[in-house]
């Protein structure tokens, strides 16, 4: 689909341009240091809410392959519109195949774009990947199918990890309440039922649209739910969730790595780091341990 | 009468060759080899049926690495002997149901084998095994093992080692890395 002359697969170092840094580090998983891998969004940015910038367009029109997560995550598509406006460079869209959960949004339903959350989605984000990549460089593809083997095995071993520390949290304190509802693919594999106490929307922050008797249900609804600890994120400002937290007798239980990864020397510098965190912190904060 | 008299010594003489031969072809056999029936004497081409016996049901892995062809569905159970593969199957496993895999040849006292079993994920909050018994030709056990899944791992991969011989124990047997 994507096939290079022979000459030049030999002649240049490929690049890849991506859009989340997500999807920025299932590649660099795959091509490891044999590609220039880059990432529009930085760590802690927004992906919903992000306005491209005439940087972005060179950057995707210099690339051999771009990846994006789909779903409407880049909001109003704009990693598609950029790859469209330079010249259709060949794309990957990383959720192509994820068993799609829908979430509420401006009273219908949406697909939820936050798969990465469940690491088996994650894993089809990985050969999705992989197949773009060995369709731009089919001589190395033995070296891509090895280290996607073996970073695959990394995300079984993951899962299998997250399954025995939410484990140790009593059943009943398993009510997950975070700054937006990106959690609802983490919650539906690992069991915890999410709480979205103001019905807040992908791209709005917990404050949006809130009036004094929305934010009343807000903290009649944590209390009935016996909500021990809420969670804020990365990237989205903790204001308002600390001051409900607060009236509603909740305690702040971290900050968990949402959209974006954590930067560079972080813990959520990486996808298994990230999710690693995130769940030490939810265990720690809801008692388990 | 020379004519015949020569045929009864040419006659003599061949049977006293036969017979010298015999002698000493029986005491060249070691005398501690039992002959067993339907063995073949070179253990090299001796035969044997691989039988194995999952505690699960085997599913599709979600974290094993699609084929080259994107319709080419993910290994439920495999079984290698070096680079050579055993058995490869891809349609799902039921718990219980056994697998036979015949007219196998190892070399030497023991088959090396890799093992990969992909338990459905509605079976892994129990212990999960795969038992594995190796049968020659004849019927008689060599030796069986079962391989269980470690906590968390997701998938059964592991090294084993198989005697060839029905009740010879060795250290090794059964142990190993993850791979073959």
């Amino acid at each position: 689909m994507f096939a290079q002359p022979a000459e030049a697969v030999k002649a240049r170092r490929f690049r890849v341009v991506c859009s989340t840094t997500q999807t920025a580090d299932f590649t660099r998983q795959i091509v490891g240091d044999d590609w220039d891998v880059l990432c529009i969004l930085g760590p802690g940015v927004d992906p919903h809410g992000y306005q491209p910038v005439p940087g972005d367009s060179r950057l995707v029109a210099s690339a051999d392959l771009c990846v994006q997560n789909g779903m409407n995550l880049e909001g109003k598509n704009w990693m598609a519109t950029l790859v469209r406006d330079s010249g259709n460079r060949p794309m990957v869209t990383a959720t192509e195949g994820v068993q799609v959960m829908t979430m509420d949004y401006d009273d219908g339903m949406v697909d939820d774009p936050h798969a990465w959350f469940d690491p088996r989605a994650a894993a089809v984000y990985v050969q999705n990947i992989l197949d773009g990549v060995i369709a731009v460089d089919g001589v190395n593809a033995p070296v891509y199918r090895a280290r996607a083997e073996l970073y695959l095995r990394q995300l079984g071993a993951l899962d299998g990890w997250v399954q025995r520390q939410v484990a140790t949290i009593p059943v009943e304190r398993r009510v997950l309440v975070t700054s937006h509802d990106a959690f609802n693919y983490y919650a539906a594999r690992y069991g915890f039922k999410v709480r979205s106490p103001i019905g807040w929307s992908t791209g709005s922050e917990i404050g949006g649209g809130m009036t004094p008797a929305r934010r009343r249900d807000v903290v009649d609804s944590i209390r009935a739910f016996g909500v021990t600890a809420m969670f804020v994120e990365t990237t989205v400002n903790p204001q308002l969730l600390e001051q409900i937290a607060a009236e509603a007798g909740a305690v702040l239980g971290g900050e968990l790595y949402s959209d974006a990864m954590g930067e560079a020397g972080s813990a959520g510098e990486t996808y298994i780091g990230m999710m690693r965190e995130n769940t030490l912190t939810i265990v720690k904060g809801l008692g388990g341990l | 009468m020379r004519f015949i008299g020569a045929m009864g010594v040419s006659a003599g003489l061949f049977a006293l060759v036969a017979v010298t031969q015999l002698y000493l072809t029986r005491d060249r056999q070691p005398a501690h080899v039992p002959v067993r029936e339907g063995m073949t004497e070179r253990a090299g081409l001796t035969r044997y049926r691989l039988r194995l016996t999952t505690t699960f049901d085997a599913k599709r892995d979600p974290f094993a690495l699609r084929g080259e062809r994107k319709d080419e569905e993910p290994v439920r159970l495999l079984v290698r002997s070096g680079q050579k593969v055993l058995l490869h199957r891809t349609e799902d496993v039921r718990r219980g149901e056994a697998i036979e895999i015949e007219d196998l040849v190892f070399e030497g006292e023991r088959a090396d084998l890799f093992v990969l079993a992909t338990p459905a994920e509605s079976e892994q909050v129990r212990d999960t095994g795969v038992r594995i018994a190796l049968y020659r030709a004849d019927g008689v056990l060599c030796d069986e093992r079962t391989l269980w899944m470690e906590p968390g791992d997701g998938v059964i991969s592991r090294r084993v080692v198989l005697s060839l011989r029905p009740g010879t124990d060795f250290a090794e047997r059964g142990e190993g890395g993850p791979d073959a």
